[in-house]
């Protein structure tokens, strides 16, 4: 990765998915994923999420198990 | 056949755990399984954040049906004293590992007939392997599933909550955008001076 040098483009490289959470903690010295959250709502950001296609992947194969999560006692 | 909702980093508990709807976890009668690492994380919280409260509540609510995987990291954490770990504050690369060793523990002791649904944030997940009766599932999916089953009105909503919920402490006062800058703007090169 080329050199970061201010904080703002080490949240811009992390929303723009160019850097793991962790790797940007490091850089930015943060103890915990919170403090992370927290540089993005300064900026008035929501954290990165992922593409339509990957969520539609994930939900793919994670709905059954949800239903069946469901049925097996949920439910409020 | 047993169900399980499993949580490898701490990213899935925090952002639920900032607008306070962790509930999403709890309606589910199944065991959460959380990586030990993640829990440190958690509990440890930023002084004066309200969210180690929440935490600390939730796992206490949470009895038995809360369990941890243990990892050679969480070990090495919890032997510190108060004192190490304040000055410590963060094993290098503990995320990666914890995930790494709570994959290969899942592997190796789900059963044949069991399922999970691994709840993450952290992209490091994505590639490693958990089993095949286990389906991955970052937060935002896992909004949408609970938008798509109404249980909640909108993800999106709850999306755009975290981005200001929670917001007492000030991390970084030296670098902020200025009054008169745009939009997408460039912050570093745009400064308030009369």
């Amino acid at each position: 990765m080329t050199a970061l040098l201010t904080t703002t483009q080490v949240i811009d490289s992390f929303v723009a998915g160019e850097t793991f959470r962790e790797e940007t903690m490091q850089i930015l010295h943060m103890d915990s994923y919170s403090e992370l959250l927290n540089a993005l709502a300064d900026r008035g950001i929501a954290p990165p999420r992922p593409s339509r296609a990957q969520v539609e992947a994930e939900l793919e194969a994670a709905m059954p198990i949800l239903r069946m999560m469901e049925t097996a006692g949920g439910g409020s | 056949m047993a169900l399980d909702l499993v949580i490898p980093d701490s990213g899935p508990l925090i952002s639920l755990g900032r607008i306070n709807r962790l509930d999403l976890l709890d309606r589910f009668n199944c065991p959460i399984v959380i990586a030990d690492v993640a829990v440190n994380e958690v509990l440890r919280g930023m002084p004066g954040a309200p969210d180690v409260m929440i935490f600390r509540d939730w796992i206490r609510n949470g009895g038995n049906r809360i369990q941890t995987i243990e990892t050679s990291i969480g070990l090495l954490w919890n032997a510190l004293t108060p004192d190490q770990q304040s000055l410590r504050k963060r094993i290098k690369d503990a995320g990666e590992a914890s995930v790494w060793q709570s994959s290969n523990t899942l592997r190796d002791t789900l059963g044949a007939s069991d399922y999970g649904l691994l709840l993450f944030e952290d992209n490091q997940v994505k590639n490693m392997d958990f089993g095949p009766r286990i389906a991955k599932i970052t937060t935002w999916s896992f909004l949408i599933g609970m938008e798509r089953m109404g249980v909640i009105p909108s993800a999106e909503a709850l999306h755009q909550e975290l981005s200001s919920a929670g917001r007492d402490i000030q991390r970084d006062p030296l670098e902020r955008q200025a009054e008169s800058a745009e939009a997408g703007a460039i912050w570093t090169n745009i400064y308030d001076m009369n």
